[in-house]
Formats: C-alpha cells, sequence, structure tokens
C-alpha cells in the first residue's frame, strides 16, 4: 500500500526505518503513522477485544474511535493512527487490556 | 442471530440497549450507565448517534431531539504524567 | 394512574430506590417521584466502594456490616449483575509516624471484631508489587467490598415495578402538604396531586429544599467529590487502596500540617478502586461548594499526582473521564433514618454523605420495616430525624 511510480512526485514514501510488530521487523516511514506501516506490511488485526476476544483493526483512521489500540513500547491503548513511528518501536497486538509489565 | 454491536469499545449490542429500555431507561445518561455504552476509551464519540437513534425510535422523539449523555473532560485520553506537569 | 398510595419516596437515587423496592416487597402501593433522571445525584457520580475496615464503632459500624451481608444476598436475589465484590482494601502507608498510629487503630478495630491486619514492606509488595518502594506498610482487612450501584438500582427498579411500583421522572416536587396524620398530599411540577399515607425524603443533596416545603429545616448540605476514571488496566494489586494520610488526620489532627495545604483545603485524601469493567477511580475531594459540579483543574492535579506518587506506573495510564458528585453530608457524618415525629407520615432517608452506596438496603429495609411497625434489630435513635429540633 505504499506509494511507488507516482506520475511526478519523486520517491516520498520509502521506508527508511524498522519498527517491530509482535518480534517481527517491518518497514516504516519516519514520521508516518503505525497504522500505515502495518497496512502497507498487511498487518490487519491490530487487537482482540476484552469482553468477547474478537478481532479489531483501523475503524475510523483519525484518532476517534479507539478500535486500532495497540501496546507500543510496552505502553496499552496506544492510538496507531495518530502515534508516529519511532526507529526500532515495539509494536504488539493488544490482548484485550493489555499488559504494564514492560512499561519503560 | 448475529450480534449487532453499538458501542464497539465496551462491545454493547443493541439487544442489551434494547433490554434497558425496557427496564425503563429513557435518557441517554440511563442507558450509558445501565449498558456502558459511551463509557469506553472513546466516551461515545463511536455509538452516540447509534444510541440516539435506538433511543429516539422508542421514546417517538426525533433523534435530534434526543438529549446527548454528559460531556466531561478530558475530551480524548489523557497520560496522567501530561496532566501532572508543572506549568512552564 | 391512580392517586392514592400508600408511600410516595420522593428521590430516584440508590437510597429512595432501595425503600421503594423492600415497600413494595411488602405489598405496598408505592410511587416514586424523581426530579430529573433516574439516579442523576450522587447514586452515579460516586466511586463503587463500600469501605468497612476504617468504620469506627457504633450505629454506622453495625448497619455497615449488616448491609454488606444484604448485598450479598442481593447479588444472588436480584436479576442483574451487581457486580457485588469483597475485593479487600489495603491502607498504604507512607511514613513511621502515620506507622504508630495506624497500628494503634487496626490494634482497636480487631479489638471490636474487625478484621483487619497489618502487612509489612515485604508483603505489601507481593500483594501489589508496583507500588512505589517507599510504602513502609499498610492495612489488609477482607471486608471492603465494592458494587456498581447503577445496576443494583436497575435491578432494584425492575423488581419493584414488577409488584407494582410506579416511577415519574422528570417530576419535581414542589408542595407538600399534610391533610391529617397520615394523610399527606404531594404535588409535583406538573400539577399532578398524589394522596399518600407516608411520604419518604430521600432527595439526597436535595432533601433540605425538600424538608422546607413542610418546614423542616434539615442540615443536608452538598460535600462535592471529584474523581478522575482512567483508562481499563490490568489490576495494580489485589485490593483496592487508599492513603493512610485522611484517617491518620482524623485520628490526630496534628498530621494535617505534614501535608501541604491546598490538599486540606480540598480534603483530598487518595482512593483507588477498580470498577468491574477495570477503569480505576482516583479519587477525591471533599469541598462544600454548593452545587457547583465542575471539575477543577488544582483538584485534578493534586490526585493525579497522589495516586502517581504510590504507583508510579499511572503515570503512564491514560484519564478517559472525570467527574464530581455531591455527597449529602448532614454535618454530623450520622445519615436521617427514620420518621418525623411532628409530621407523622413523614421518614428521612437521606444525609449519607460518603455511605449511601454501602448503607443502601438496610435504609431501604430500615425505612420499610418502620412503616410496617416491625421491630428492628438494632436501635436506630442515633439516626432519627428527632435529633432536629423539628
Amino acid at each position: 500500500m505504499r506509494v511507488v511510480n507516482h506520475p511526478f512526485l519523486p520517491a516520498i514514501d520509502e521506508p527508511d526505518i524498522t519498527i517491530y510488530v509482535d518480534g517481527k521487523p517491518i518497514p516504516a516511514k519516519s514520521g508516518e503513522p503505525i497504522a500505515a506501516a502495518l497496512l502497507a506490511a498487511g498487518i490487519r488485526v491490530c487487537r482482540k477485544t476484552a469482553k468477547k476476544g474478537r478481532p479489531r483493526g483501523i475503524f475510523c483512521g483519525i484518532g476517534r474511535c479507539t478500535d486500532c489500540v495497540m501496546t507500543v513500547d510496552g505502553v496499552p491503548n496506544v492510538r496507531t493512527c495518530v502515534t508516529p513511528v519511532k526507529p526500532n518501536m515495539m509494536v504488539e497486538t493488544q490482548n484485550g487490556l493489555g499488559s504494564w509489565v514492560d512499561a519503560k | 442471530m448475529d450480534e449487532v454491536f453499538v458501542c464497539r469499545c465496551e462491545e454493547v449490542t443493541q439487544e442489551e440497549l434494547q433490554k434497558a429500555i425496557a427496564d425503563g431507561a429513557v435518557t441517554m445518561n440511563e442507558l450509558k450507565r445501565w449498558t456502558r455504552a459511551g463509557m469506553g476509551l472513546c466516551q461515545g464519540k463511536g455509538c452516540s448517534r447509534l444510541v440516539m437513534n435506538i433511543l429516539a425510535k422508542s421514546t417517538g422523539q426525533s433523534p435530534a431531539d434526543v438529549k446527548p449523555a454528559h460531556y466531561r473532560n478530558p475530551v480524548r485520553p489523557m497520560p496522567i504524567n501530561s496532566m501532572i506537569k508543572e506549568e512552564e | 394512574m391512580s392517586s392514592k398510595f400508600d408511600a410516595v419516596v420522593v428521590g430516584g437515587g440508590i437510597i429512595g430506590i432501595s425503600c421503594a423496592y423492600y415497600l413494595t416487597l411488602e405489598g405496598k402501593k408505592v410511587l416514586l417521584l424523581e426530579k430529573g433522571e433516574i439516579g442523576e445525584g450522587a447514586s452515579t457520580s460516586c466511586d463503587d466502594m463500600i469501605l468497612l475496615q476504617s468504620k469506627r464503632p457504633g450505629i454506622l459500624l453495625t448497619l455497615a456490616m449488616e448491609s454488606l451481608e444484604m448485598y450479598k444476598k442481593l447479588a444472588q436475589e436480584l436479576p442483574v449483575d451487581i457486580e457485588f465484590e469483597s475485593r479487600g482494601g489495603m491502607v498504604l502507608i507512607e511514613s513511621q509516624s502515620q506507622l504508630s498510629l495506624m497500628e494503634e487503630f487496626v490494634r482497636q478495630q480487631k479489638a471490636l471484631g474487625l478484621e483487619v491486619d497489618l502487612l509489612d514492606q515485604g508483603e505489601v509488595r507481593k500483594r501489589c508489587p508496583m507500588v512505589s518502594p517507599h510504602i513502609l506498610a499498610s492495612t489488609y482487612s477482607p471486608l471492603d467490598s465494592q458494587v456498581n450501584p447503577m445496576m443494583v438500582m436497575r435491578g432494584m427498579l425492575r423488581e419493584a415495578t414488577a409488584r407494582g411500583l410506579k416511577v415519574m421522572r422528570f417530576s419535581p416536587v414542589v408542595d407538600m402538604e399534610l391533610v391529617a396524620p397520615y394523610h399527606w398530599k404531594v404535588t409535583t411540577e406538573r400539577g399532578e396531586i398524589y394522596e399518600t399515607s407516608f411520604v419518604i425524603n430521600a432527595a439526597g443533596a436535595w432533601a433540605a429544599s425538600l424538608g422546607k416545603l413542610v418546614g423542616i429545616e434539615l442540615p443536608i448540605k452538598p460535600k462535592r467529590g471529584q474523581i478522575a476514571v482512567t483508562e481499563a488496566m490490568p489490576r495494580l494489586g489485589k485490593t483496592n487502596f487508599w492513603s493512610a494520610d485522611y484517617i491518620v488526620m482524623k485520628l490526630n489532627p496534628d498530621f494535617a500540617k505534614e501535608r501541604e495545604p491546598v490538599l486540606n483545603e480540598l480534603g483530598i485524601g487518595l482512593s483507588m478502586s477498580q470498577a468491574s469493567s477495570a477503569n480505576y477511580f482516583l479519587g477525591g475531594t471533599r469541598e462544600f461548594v454548593g452545587f457547583d459540579k465542575g471539575v477543577t483543574r488544582t483538584a485534578l492535579k493534586l490526585i493525579l499526582k497522589e495516586a502517581t506518587r504510590f504507583f508510579p506506573v499511572l503515570r503512564k495510564v491514560n484519564i478517559i473521564r472525570t467527574f464530581s458528585g455531591f455527597r449529602p453530608a448532614s454535618g454530623d457524618g450520622k445519615p436521617f433514618i427514620g420518621p418525623v415525629p411532628s409530621k407523622p407520615g413523614l421518614y428521612i432517608a437521606a444525609g449519607h454523605e460518603g455511605d449511601g452506596i454501602a448503607l443502601a438496603p438496610i435504609t431501604g429495609y430500615a425505612i420499610s420495616s418502620m412503616i410496617l411497625g416491625k421491630k428492628l434489630p438494632y436501635d436506630l435513635t442515633e439516626l432519627s430525624p428527632a435529633r432536629l429540633t423539628v
């Protein structure tokens, strides 16, 4: 889902850093929301709900619905659609409420 | 029958909302308190219009006339760190 | 709808609904008049706690223990999940001077037969590994419990309605007339007039203005408490928590000097309880500001600072909502439960301050018993409205 071979813009969407999703390295472009990197890597499930364990992913994409939240660098409930990537960021599929054990 | 989720955050179904209405809930606040619809992470941003429509159907009001549930600060989730910082 | 009832309960909060529940259980014809929405007062703007370990000996402790047992039964009997849980409570102790006082306090509470113990630093860390390392000790009691007041109201309403309870929302009472002993006429803002033998003032923070309608001066004032609600999060420990501050200040007022003055002005004592939905309630203040339902930046900041002092991990947790509620404070820490001697048929069930949720079942039961002339196994004279000069 990255922009390639744009008619007149230069290579604007070339990944330049790596983030880790459930331990797996995926490419990301500095400054883009985590959700963009996830979509480009074909990752659609961000979390499982607390009550019924249903999968959720990007829904509104504008930081309002909180469906896309994941645990980022040990902090649960981070809205991936409005949070920019950082090099070596650790992103985890959140199970329900998440956990605080690894928070930096 | 498949569950129809109205409040995505708290996983509240249409059926649960109808049950609360059957118990006598007639306002958005009452529905929220009895079903948790609107109490989740997004605080009703996703579901309040839908709940208003459901309530309006049962009370015979126009959805536009249904008083919304109370709005309270903060308008979006705020990490406690940001709320206890000393003013610069 | 008929306009003649056995009892009219004014106030659709947890106290009023409990009164209606127990009265209809006895086959009485009851009308519940609520000025706005069900539970719009303190019943839905509180935390969910039933605190027992710090209660002083006397009628309130007796009633609280009784009410706790009633909740255990209600959890089985009511047709909804009232989310009742005896999760226990820990009062976290920060300093040696607090510890000395709390040791004595725990000794006294144990002597009363209350299940409460002192835990040392190691035991505290075991139960809540995320607590700040500076916590020296804590109390622990398995008695402290919690419930969801909104679901209690829903369950009681459903049962009572099935037994004939009539509920009128958006019906403020504008007049109450004692036509003859045990014959009242209650008029609502919409002009409806209801005749009844008994009237129960369960109007909480608004009980005083209702009392004025019949010339009674109730000293019940709104005492604001502010609360911050966190996102749903995993448990920080096995129990709910309080800071020892508030208790030690009551035991020895000198302790107030050890805190920043603003904490004392706002009456801040940290309480942390986790609802069954996994959100933490972080509270709270004790302020007399009339009916100002705002949440102030100052108070919020102080409450949150206290919370992070005890649990540093909270710094990264999100607050998703803040609110404030009005505890109906009677002035002497005791609710009014009982008949008004000079107005035959009028009962007061209000002024519970911070114990409304805890005492709701027993209050409803007591009011119903008194109205039916049933003898109660405890003496409620201390809580009688007769203690006012009416």
